[in-house]
């Protein structure tokens, strides 16, 4: 197991880190806006292209993201230099740590090293975790906080995972969904206890009482210690207030542009591909893989008969995932047209990694279909690599 | 008991949400800018005042205020109410000034625009000092931020306060650089006349 985990996440890093610095100093799409507000926070030369050149000087112009990811990209520049690998090396690492966690999760689930193995094989596979994890963007950080987060309070650290929950908000606010995915875990689990029990116990309120209390406390007080000397904000609640009327109010959808808009629902059929960065052989293209993406409604109905007939955990957590990541955004999406682009699936994509493994254990498939499913899933992950030759 | 109960919290969520509709304000503002396109300037300022009103539920930095304002402050002078104006223009200056430099065209360009409005309100100090904070980011960026305008209004504010030798400086300042920036351009004729209207 150990060198199956090991080997996994080597070849993870590894593809996340190899030539990095191929673009030099280009940025490639969403770090147009990070990397020039880094540079400001660190008062370094402003970059060609610069959408924040004439903000005061050492504030985080980038006030629509808590300052979070940013400071943590800051951090490296500091220590490995204003380069690519600079820029890039922690989403490379949280991006790795990210596989880890669904690991973790799955096995702690299912008590299987080998559906933990898949599932962090699955999530390994998939195109656009392995972009985010070779930019310098905000969403692989929500998404390695929330999966900690979730993991933590699995193995029963529920002031860790309010932490860890916090961390994700003050990276982006799409975090405060970790809240409503342990929410509802916790409410499945309540009811798996009903049904053994014959009554609802209150026993579960406590550690989700601890965990929602530590990530509240914990979001203004990391936040008021993140902000300091850079940002704009008179306190963090202003700062918190101001990230959520620009996400809530966002403008309008409009589907023709440069970058294609799309809305969740076409997320599921893998539409509206974001093409990031493409130069030589270099084309990042934000895409998941079709064997992952396309099993989310197969594999959510599936979950929930298995999470009700076989009171599976491992099933709660993918419905969890799926209705306290992507189902927020459906709703938002049908009660007003947003911007929202298919990258906003990524937190919810390591349950599928997670529901594909451990419906794959649980109906036992012939072999040769798992092995030809996973080979689909590394043809595609091929497929859609970024690198299409040797730099 | 607790029916009631879900369908407050439900009401609370739908009343939290639609204090945000990005798009009902984009619509507001698109219509907004139809009114006062087709002269309806009272019209348009109802529905610009509608626009803030939703955007005043966000946040104070967020663009939909400020733009709001800037549109409202337009209307304002089409409308001749320059103190309201100036109000909606000030309120954009003071929020913008958070997160930009002086530095930035956009806000230097604000502050010419207060100057002038200044001046309509016969402030003539406080007009100058925003045409001073404007000057320094004109002579950069002349093109964009018209400096050849702004030496021009700079001359007239400060002919009207007394100011001669300055006065013939920034009108001699406005010819240079309109030579450069609208050569043959109809700001020579307005230069000819404000000249005549102040005694220069």
């Amino acid at each position: 197991m150990f060198l199956g985990l090991f080997g996994i996440l080597a070849i993870s890093l590894a593809i996340r880190v190899m030539w990095l610095g191929y673009s030099g100093r280009q940025l490639m799409f969403d770090e147009g806006y990070y990397i020039p507000a880094v540079h400001n926070m660190l008062g370094l030369e402003a970059m060609p292209g610069d959408p924040y050149r004439y903000v005061r000087d050492g504030i985080d112009p980038n006030i629509e993201h808590p300052v979070g990811a940013k400071r943590i990209i800051a951090a490296s520049v500091r220590l490995v230099g204003d380069n690519a690998y600079g820029w890039r090396l922690p989403s490379a690492i949280f991006g790795t740590l990210a596989i880890l966690f669904v690991f973790l999760l799955a096995r702690r689930l299912t008590g299987s090293d080998a559906v933990g193995l898949a599932a962090a094989g699955l999530a390994a596979l998939d195109p656009m975790m392995l972009v985010h994890s070779r930019v310098a963007m905000l969403d692989i950080f929500v998404v390695t906080f929330t999966l900690a987060g979730v993991y933590s309070y699995v193995t029963g650290r529920a002031i860790m995972a309010g932490l860890l929950i916090a961390a994700a908000v003050c990276c982006k606010l799409t975090g405060l969904a970790g809240l409503v995915v342990i929410a509802i875990f916790e409410v499945g689990r309540s009811w798996i206890d009903r049904t053994r029990t014959a009554k609802w116990s209150t026993a579960r309120l406590r550690p989700l009482l601890l965990m929602t209390t530590s990530a509240v406390v914990a979001v203004p007080a990391l936040l008021w210690l993140l902000n300091r000397g850079v940002s704009v904000f008179a306190n963090p609640f202003d700062n918190l207030f101001y990230a959520y009327t620009h996400q809530a109010a966002t403008y309008g959808f409009r589907p023709p542009g440069p970058i294609p808009q799309s809305r969740p629902w076409e997320w599921l059929l893998n539409r509206q591909e974001i093409n990031y960065f493409q130069q030589g052989v270099l084309h990042l293209r934000g895409l998941y893989n079709p064997f992952l993406i396309f099993t989310t409604v197969p594999l959510t109905l599936w979950s929930l008969f298995h999470f009700v007939r076989q009171r599976s955990e491992s099933a709660l957590l993918v419905l969890a995932m799926v209705g306290g990541c992507f189902l927020p955004l459906v709703l938002a999406s049908l009660q007003t047209p947003r911007q929202t682009y298919l990258y906003y699936f990524l937190p919810t994509l390591p349950a599928l990694a997670v529901g594909v493994s451990v419906f794959g254990a649980s109906v036992r498939l012939p072999r040769a279909i798992t092995l030809a499913y996973i080979a689909g899933a590394a043809a595609a992950f091929a497929y859609y690599f970024p690198f299409r030759g040797l730099p | 008991m607790k029916l009631p109960r879900v369908l407050h919290v439900l009401a609370a969520c739908l009343c939290l949400t639609s204090c945000v509709d990005g798009p009902k304000w984009e619509r507001t503002m698109a219509f907004a800018r139809s009114q006062a396109q087709a002269g309806d300037y009272t019209g348009a300022e109802r529905s610009l005042r509608d626009a803030l009103d939703q955007a005043q539920r966000l946040h104070p930095l967020h663009p939909y205020q400020l733009e709001t304002n800037t549109e409202l402050a337009r209307v304002y002078f089409k409308m001749g109410e320059y103190e309201r104006g100036k109000a909606a223009l000030a309120s954009v200056i003071g929020k913008l000034e958070v997160i930009q430099s002086e530095e930035d065209p956009g806000l230097a360009r604000l502050h010419s625009e207060l100057g002038r409005v200044c001046d309509l309100l016969g402030q003539l100090d406080e007009a100058s000092a925003h045409y001073l904070r404007a000057l320094p980011v004109a002579l950069k960026v002349p093109v964009e931020n018209r400096l050849d305008y702004l030496y021009l209004d700079m001359a007239v504010n400060a002919a009207r306060r007394k100011r001669t030798a300055e006065a013939d400086e920034y009108f001699s300042n406005a010819t240079k650089a309109a030579q450069v920036l609208h050569p043959g351009g109809p700001i020579f004729e307005e230069i000819k006349q404000k000249r005549a209207e102040t005694g220069r």
